[in-house]
């Protein structure tokens, strides 16, 4: 479903350049629950952003469904954000002025998808999150991990081939973070295919792909079969 | 539906990030609509002069015909007004190819009744019959018929004032009580935009047939004359060949000069027009302001959408991370842009509403809530737009969603924001140099006011002008009763008082039977007796008119030789060659058949803004060149307040005059200088707006690096930092900058104020001290109101800084 094939991205300043991706090449099967780890620095975020199609590699190709990606246009790019991913990220990124209602049905706006039709998904959503008592409250009323289901449900709404993670337990305590970890494994198991980038083994466990990145390439990739949600 | 659900969403987000950043809002909101209202209302006012008579149909066929008379000073650069004879002149030369009419300003000459009431209010023109071939003029009620005698055409609002009513058609006034005028037509009001002004216009065929000898001739100018071209015609032979027709006729050179129609209102300084023109000099000064301002305001605005989309840079991000294109991106920025802009358009609709009568006033223009404004609001609110927020929303759009999402990047124009600090830079710049303009004219203002001009303008009062006939037969008596009543000092006469312009010169001069070829075309002004008391001036040698002294009276012999007495300016005497003004008294100058003995000298006289104490005039006793007298009236100091309303009142039944109004000499003085102070009230109110401007531009910014800083500024202060470090951490970005920028305007300002101050015959000059305090107050407004905010950032507690974040 998406390929990676070489990709480096260097970032280049004045005095320096600093390699974040070195040749990196990766596979991603429909239904994978992938977890990306490796020491701060090591290229994860780096990674997730240009699989995301949020960052472009300084060199190498990305595939979708066998199309490359690499230079499309950025309104093309936009297209395909929309129908295949849905992102989370560890500072939740939700925008503070408007309602959980808003927040989770802003991609559906920016898709132009009827008012009936959004009311109903955002509904769905916010009831497969637990959210939907909390629908007219502003981000700064919630806990953290209720920032995160919310952001979670703002994922789901456009129904993504792919949801890329990025720390997504990061800001979270012990508790809401299991949550949220048992919310993912859950979409997993109905189908989603999930990327996500963490620093912690215990939560990259649930993955049945894990990749481990040091100094911008693939160090390793463990495939086993994910635990028990609580295990 | 989803893009008005999208809308709605970016509203909310606008409206919270408002009240999150409300100060640096409100002040853009405040300082957009000053700007919006500036640009506008210059912008109108400037439109409206330009499209001066542009309503008459084939207006770019239509030339006026003016003649300029070198060798005569005449205080302007021209007259508006012809011989009775150009308009047959013209058709001589063209032989009748084109279409030409005439229009006679009747109030000098001739009086309008209504019944037996005197209308003295109305501004009465004659004109032919082909008037209605150039000028098309909307026709109320009947039928405008100027080729039938006895026929006038009012306007309609003075219908409804004399009748209550519009359609009068059939209605009788007279003119001089004997001559029957019946009314043809009622005319729609003159619009705003001509040159033409008049309440009521009689058919130039009455007028023959009561003062036939005004119709003929080619000397006098009493007559406008348009024509309108209907085919090619070669309008510099034409011209060629009436200037030397003229100058045969008129016995001195003269030029003819074809004025466009449309060119009219925004040709300045001619004599005799029917209302006062437009100023070109002071449109243009204007329009330079108004690019000058929608520069500051475009570029504040530039500045803080900056400030402010970099705030905004994560939301940005989410949203493109969430689905939202580049174009999704930048439209919803150019529709916050549009929500503030509107506000802003309402501040400025509405502040131009409540302060209309002012803002008319200064502009002469109806600023009131009217479609015009309105749209010249929106103009300017788009051109803002996409001024100052095109840019920004462009950059913001383009921001990598990743390095947004992580704060990498804080700022549009990157960590140093050099352009922006340059922008301020500019606006402080500016305003060293416009403060410095404020003194300077500001200097020029009262040093016109408190200028030497050799008469005292003050107290003295000037009534309308009577004829040859009221002179002879009514002034005396006048004179007599006014002098009567408590607090009138004198009462003098005089074809022209200072203010007016000269109508009347020598020839080459003989003086006691010599030839002075250089006292040609010398200055003459008819004066009565009390003339030198009554405005005060200096006389050097001899002494004024006195009733006593025969000779000085006017008189005519049998061969028409006219003799009277003169007092002559110092210059006179020193060109004519004598060592002292003494050795002038009793001299006699001549020229043509006129004798004037000289009876006293004067020093020096500022008839009009041309005269200089260079400028040779004479005085004569009683001599008259047109027959138009003026009467004066000086008023003792301290003159009790109902003296002025009861000398009125004895004019309107000395001489017929109902409710004559007396104007002030020194208001025709200062009127003189109108342009002057009308560029100054705009150049003081412009630069109010642009310093306040500036001032919000800089509190936005300086607000918006305090707010971007706060976290560095605590750590800063955790780290050990005193308070005049952190001040001084802000400062280095802002404040020294603008200091640069200030000294760097003190030369260019210097510069700017001598320029302007070289276009006046007289000026003052550019001093240091308007240079330091120009400097010095926009650097102590700057420093304070960046010291303002830094106190205000650096007094936050380090904890809670750190705690938001």
């Amino acid at each position: 479903m998406l390929e990676l094939r070489n990709i480096s991205k260097t970032f280049s300043t004045i005095e320096t350049e600093t390699t974040a991706l070195n040749n990196v090449s990766l596979t991603i099967n429909r239904g994978d629950f992938i977890a990306i780890t490796g020491p701060s620095g090591c290229g994860k975020s780096t990674l997730l952003n240009i699989i995301g199609l949020l960052d472009k590699a300084t060199s190498g190709d990305l595939l979708i469904d066998d199309n490359s990606v690499t230079a499309k246009k950025e309104s093309v790019l936009t297209n395909i954000r929309q129908q295949h991913f849905g992102y989370i990220f560890q500072s939740f990124n939700l925008i503070d002025e408007i309602t959980v209602y808003e927040n989770v049905e802003l991609p559906l706006l920016y898709q132009n998808v009827a008012k009936e039709e959004r009311k109903k998904r955002v509904e769905q959503v916010l009831a497969a999150t637990n959210m939907q008592t909390r629908q007219h409250h502003y981000p700064k009323q919630l806990s953290g991990g209720q920032q995160q289901r919310v952001a979670v449900a703002r994922a789901l709404i456009v129904e993504p081939s792919v949801i890329l993670a990025d720390e997504p337990t990061g800001n979270l305590d012990s508790k809401n973070g299991y949550e949220i970890m048992n919310l993912l494994c859950d979409l997993n198991d109905k189908g989603s295919t999930i990327v996500m980038v963490t620093h912690s083994q215990s939560h990259a466990s649930y993955a049945n792909r894990v990749i481990q990145i040091n100094d911008g390439e693939i160090f390793e990739e463990l495939i086993e079969q994910r635990k028990v949600a609580n295990g | 539906m989803a893009k008005l659900s999208l809308f709605k969403n970016y509203l909310n987000v606008l409206l919270a990030q408002s009240k999150t950043h409300f100060t640096q809002q409100l002040l853009v909101i405040v300082g957009l609509g000053l700007g919006i209202l500036a640009c506008s209302a210059i912008l109108h006012y400037s439109l409206t002069e330009f499209n001066y008579d542009k309503q008459y149909d084939d207006n770019n066929s239509v030339y006026r015909i003016t003649l300029t008379l070198p060798e005569l000073d005449l205080g302007g650069d021209g007259l508006a007004l012809t011989p009775a004879g150009m308009k047959s002149l013209f058709h001589d030369l063209t032989n009748e190819q084109h279409v030409a009419t005439q229009i006679l300003p009747m109030n000098t000459f001739f009086r309008l009744y209504y019944g037996e009431k005197r209308l003295v209010f109305p501004n009465v023109v004659a004109a032919d019959q082909d008037f209605t071939q150039i000028f098309n003029l909307p026709v109320k009620h009947g039928e405008l018929k100027l080729g039938t005698p006895g026929t006038i055409a009012i306007s309609e609002s003075l219908a409804n004032k004399l009748y209550n009513k519009s359609n009068v058609v059939g209605q009788q006034l007279s003119l001089e009580k004997d001559t029957v005028l019946t009314i043809t037509a009622v005319l729609a009001d003159l619009p705003h935009q001509t040159h033409l002004s008049f309440d009521a216009i009689v058919s130039l065929k009455t007028i023959s047939g009561v003062a036939p000898n005004m119709m003929r001739g080619l000397r006098g100018s009493n007559f406008y004359t348009y024509f309108k071209t209907i085919n090619e015609i070669n309008l510099a032979q034409v011209t060629s060949q009436i200037d030397a027709r003229l100058s045969e006729t008129m016995r001195v050179k003269v030029n003819t000069i074809m004025q466009p129609l449309t060119s009219i209102h925004l040709t300045p300084n001619l004599l005799g027009e029917m209302k006062p023109s437009g100023d070109k000099r002071l449109l243009w000064l204007l329009i330079t302001i108004v690019l000058l301002l929608l520069m500051i305001t475009a570029v504040n605005y530039f500045n803080t959408n900056s400030a402010f989309y970099s705030t905004r840079l994560k939301e940005i991000s989410v949203r493109k991370a969430i689905g939202a294109s580049e174009k999704q991106i930048f439209i919803q920025l150019l529709l916050d842009g549009v929500v503030v802009l509107s506000i802003a358009s309402a501040i400025a609709v509405v502040i131009a509403e409540v302060f209309s009568p002012q803002l008319s006033s200064l502009l002469n223009i109806n600023l009131s809530f009217n479609l015009d404004l309105v749209l010249t609001v929106a103009l300017m609110a788009l051109l803002l737009n996409l001024l100052g927020n095109l840019y920004p929303s462009y950059k913001a759009a383009k921001v990598p969603t990743s390095a947004g999402l992580k704060g990498l990047q804080d700022d549009l124009h990157g960590r140093k924001g050099l352009s922006r600090t340059l922008l301020v830079c500019s606006q402080s710049f500016l305003t060293v140099i416009l403060l410095v303009l404020c003194f300077v004219m500001y200097e020029q203002s009262s040093l016109l006011a408190n200028k030497h001009v050799g008469y005292a303008k003050n107290n003295v009062y000037l009534a309308p002008e009577i004829n040859p006939t009221e002179y002879s037969q009514k002034f005396e008596s006048f004179k007599l009763r006014a002098e009567q009543i408590a607090g009138v000092e004198k009462v003098t006469i005089a074809e022209q008082f200072p203010t007016m312009p000269f109508n009347d010169s020598t020839s080459a001069l003989t003086i006691s039977g010599q030839p002075k070829s250089s006292l040609d075309r010398v200055p003459l002004v008819g004066v009565g007796f009390d003339f030198i008391e009554s405005l005060n001036i200096n006389i050097i040698a001899g002494r004024p008119f006195k009733k006593s002294f025969i000779a000085d009276v006017y008189r005519k012999d049998k061969n028409d030789n006219e003799y009277f007495g003169g007092i002559v300016s110092r210059a006179l005497i020193e060109q004519a060659g004598w060592s002292s003004p003494e050795m002038a008294i009793n001299q006699t100058i001549s020229w043509e058949n006129k004798h004037v003995t000289i009876v006293g000298v004067f020093d020096f006289v500022e008839f009009n803004s041309g005269v200089t104490s260079q400028t040779p005039v004479i005085l004569g006793l009683s001599y008259s060149s047109q027959g138009r007298w003026t009467i004066a009236t000086k008023l003792s100091d301290g003159a009790p307040s109902d003296t002025l309303a009861k000398v009125q009142h004895l004019y309107d039944e000395q001489f017929d005059y109902p409710n004559a109004s007396f104007d002030s000499l020194s208001m025709l003085y200062n009127q003189q200088y109108k342009d002057f102070f009308r560029q100054l009230t705009a150049t003081l109110i412009l630069t109010l707006i642009i310093v306040s401007l500036t001032l919000f531009g800089v509190f936005g910014l300086a607000k918006f690096a305090s707010e971007r800083n706060t976290k560095e500024i605590a750590i800063r202060k955790i780290l050990g930092a005193k308070a005049g470090n952190i001040v001084n951490l802000l400062f280095k970005k802002y404040f020294y900058p603008i200091l640069l920028s200030c000294f760097i305007a003190i030369p260019a300002a210097w510069w700017v104020g001598k320029e302007w101050l070289n276009a006046f015959n007289f000026s003052g000059t550019v001093t240091l001290e308007y240079l330091v305090i120009s400097f010095a107050s926009t650097v102590v407004i700057t420093f304070i109101t960046i010291g303002t905010v830094v106190l205000n950032a650096s007094s936050r507690p380090p904890a809670e800084t750190l705690r938001s974040e």
